[in-house]
């Protein structure tokens, strides 16, 4: 992946950096969930570099099960060149797994997604400080959020796909029950939403994910996304909307002055408002009850 | 100190290593007060440290709780378990994981023991404080230092001259910028050995008269190749070898020690040139190159090369392992057989750097796919 078939760097940082600063074998975002396919799904990195006697980054995947048309959800960082190809090769493997064949070791086929996409050095975008609404408190069990998308970008296409990144675990609080920041779960039965987790060194992030599968307009009918119940607010919420190769939206939901317990270590104090109100920025905001 | 992965240990090579710690005597301070201890590699011997993790060794008498790697700092935490039963003559041993030891590229001619330091450090209160090996010996009531250890040397030979292909430590996939992708060899169906390899500065002066550049390509034993012979004026299985796409004349092929060597009098500047070697048929052209015979059903194989400059020493790589076949869900050895019959994907954007989540339909055409590996 770090470089193509003809020797064009795609990746400048070598695979570690490149793959979300993880370590040698390590856990990756992946998925196949979305798809029905069941089995505890796995995956792992395994670095490569990018030199020309360099050995290509790998990532396995494990721990499904068989379905003859199976969905594989991989979140990458776009190479950080622009103007070069990315091309996904897939290997199949089966016969006996082993712990030192983690995915059998007979080697049964060859895939090659050649020239997925061609990299562009910036894209048009929107941003916004909030796009969503909770469906009540962050602290309370499924908890929902409505993402919606900005005006005049609303509409977004068939197949295309929405994320958005939620900060789970933190490592650098103190109090070990603090740091499980938010507990993501999925909610939606819909085969094209999904969670990926993330683990860095710090922190834990999941990704949830929709590939819409038909044209709709966020602005009308948002993207329900959830649950998330979170201990006290420390992060914003990421959220994507791409709406082509070129064109996306980017939103930080905000949440400030929630009110919570507890805020976490280094947070300024907080203020309980009197209405026991949630406050969001901008101009919505919603009454909720306590 | 011992190598855990390799006999020779080479400078700058990266290895684990398995690392003893044995305080003898008896009359000093009792070492099983110690909750932790820090093994410290020299300040002035250029050892890198890769990775975080060590364990417990097979041989250690004393437990060890926990055990990490301050890959900055170059010093080794050892968590040992508390017990008082501990003497002052049992072995502490860990073992380094993930190729965690960088050894020396500059100092190889020898560190000697007393080089590394070892310091125990015990503490009254529940927690544990902080403590800073490298500038102080606050909480620290044991230093192993020059003044206790033998100075016995590990010592390290001289990196070789030329790189080797890394090799795979967890999967055999083919390296794609090595070898064709796809379709590989089978019981059926020939194919010849094709890739690049990187002949640094072998090959730059032109040579002449007898004198010749010589690569030989030696394959493995699961692969089979006809002795050439002459059918009339046709030579049939005749070997034939393309370096940098020129076709080299003089190119012979042993099959007895399945060597196939090409020789040339040209130069190459350094760098990545395209091998390939070849068996043909003249009577028949899908008949190109060597014929797979698998044992077992698993296939992965590897080639190796040797380049000799012409009156030089010999230079040595091997590739990593591909895999060669494809085998029915049967288990039989079959020709080939494609376990990913088709795949779609779609993705986010094409923006430089964005987060960007691919999600890839694939097809299969068999029952049996454990696993995947993009």
């Amino acid at each position: 992946m770090l470089i193509d078939e003809k020797k064009n760097t795609l990746f400048s940082s070598n695979s570690l950096t490149a793959f979300f600063s993880l370590s040698d074998g390590a856990p990756y975002p992946c998925s196949n969930y979305g798809y029905s396919a069941g089995g505890n799904v796995k995956c792992f990195l395994i670095n490569g570099d990018n030199t020309n006697r360099g050995i290509p980054t790998r990532i396995f995947m494990t721990d499904f099960t068989y379905v003859q048309n199976m969905n594989a959800r991989l979140l990458i960082k776009n190479p950080d060149t622009a103007g070069v190809y990315l091309s996904v090769k897939v290997y199949a493997y089966g016969g006996t797994r082993s712990a030192s064949n983690l995915y059998g070791n007979v080697y049964m086929g060859y895939w090659n997604f050649m020239h997925v996409f061609k990299t562009v050095a910036s894209g048009t975008t929107a941003s916004n400080t909030y796009n969503s609404q909770p469906s009540k408190s962050m602290w309370r069990d499924q908890t929902t959020h409505s993402v919606y998308g900005t005006s005049g970008w609303g509409n977004m296409p068939s197949g295309k796909v929405s994320l958005m990144e939620v900060k789970a675990y933190d490592s650098t609080f103190t109090v070990i029950s603090d740091k499980t920041v938010c507990i993501p779960s999925r909610m939606s039965t819909f085969d094209y939403d999904d969670i990926l987790w993330l683990n860095t060194t710090t922190y834990s992030y999941a990704y949830f994910i929709r590939t819409w599968p038909s044209s709709t307009n966020i602005n009308s009918s948002p993207w329900s996304v959830g649950s998330v119940k979170c201990k006290h607010y420390r992060y914003p919420f990421n959220t994507y909307h791409y709406f082509s190769d070129t064109v996306y939206e980017y939103a930080t939901m905000g949440y400030t002055n929630v009110p919570t317990l507890y805020q976490g270590v280094s947070g300024t104090p907080i203020t309980l408002y009197s209405d026991a109100t949630t406050r969001v920025t901008g101009s919505q905001s919603r009454t909720i009850a306590l | 100190m011992t190598p855990v992965q390799s006999t020779t240990k080479y400078g700058g090579m990266r290895d684990d290593y398995t690392i003893d710690i044995t305080f003898g005597s008896t009359s000093d301070p009792d070492v099983s007060y110690a909750q932790l201890i820090a093994f410290i590699f020299p300040t002035n011997i250029d050892y890198t440290l890769y990775n975080t993790d060590c364990v417990e060794g097979a041989g250690s008498i004393i437990k060890v709780s926990n055990c990490y790697i301050d890959t900055t700092n170059r010093i080794i935490y050892i968590t040992p378990v508390v017990s008082s039963s501990y003497i002052n003559s049992n072995k502490l041993q860990i073992v380094t994981r993930g190729l965690a030891v960088g050894n020396p590229v500059n100092n190889i001619s020898h560190t000697n023991y007393n080089q590394f330091t070892v310091k125990y450090y015990s503490w009254m209160n529940i927690t544990q404080p902080t403590v800073a090996p490298l500038s102080n010996n606050i909480y620290c009531f044991l230093i192993l230092d020059s003044n206790t250890v033998t100075s016995q040397a590990i010592s390290f030979s001289t990196y070789i001259s030329i790189y080797t292909t890394p090799p795979y430590a967890f999967s055999y996939v083919p390296q794609q910028r090595y070898y064709r992708e796809t379709p590989f060899s089978t019981i059926l169906h020939r194919v010849p050995f094709e890739f690049e390899v990187n002949t640094q500065s072998l090959f730059t002066s032109a040579v002449s008269g007898s004198n010749y550049h010589t690569i030989t390509v030696q394959y493995p034993s699961s692969y089979s190749a006809v002795t050439a012979f002459n059918l009339n004026d046709l030579q049939v299985y005749r070997p034939v070898c393309y370096l940098n796409n020129n076709r080299i004349k003089l190119c012979t092929i042993d099959t007895a020690n399945r060597k196939v060597t090409m020789q040339f009098q040209f130069a190459l500047a350094s760098g990545f040139y395209y091998v390939m070697v070849s068996i043909l048929d003249p009577r028949n052209a899908d008949s190109n190159g060597f014929l797979y015979t698998p044992s077992p059903i698993q296939s992965l194989t590897n080639i190796k090369v040797y380049m000799t400059p012409s009156g030089g020493a010999t230079s040595y790589i091997e590739s990593d392992t591909f895999p060669a076949l494809y085998s029915l869900p049967s288990g039989t050895t079959e020709g080939p057989f494609r376990g990913i019959k088709g795949g779609s994907i779609n993705y986010g954007c094409a923006v430089t750097s964005l987060l960007n989540p691919l999600h890839m339909t694939l097809m299969f055409n068999r029952t049996d796919v454990t696993g995947l590996v993009f």
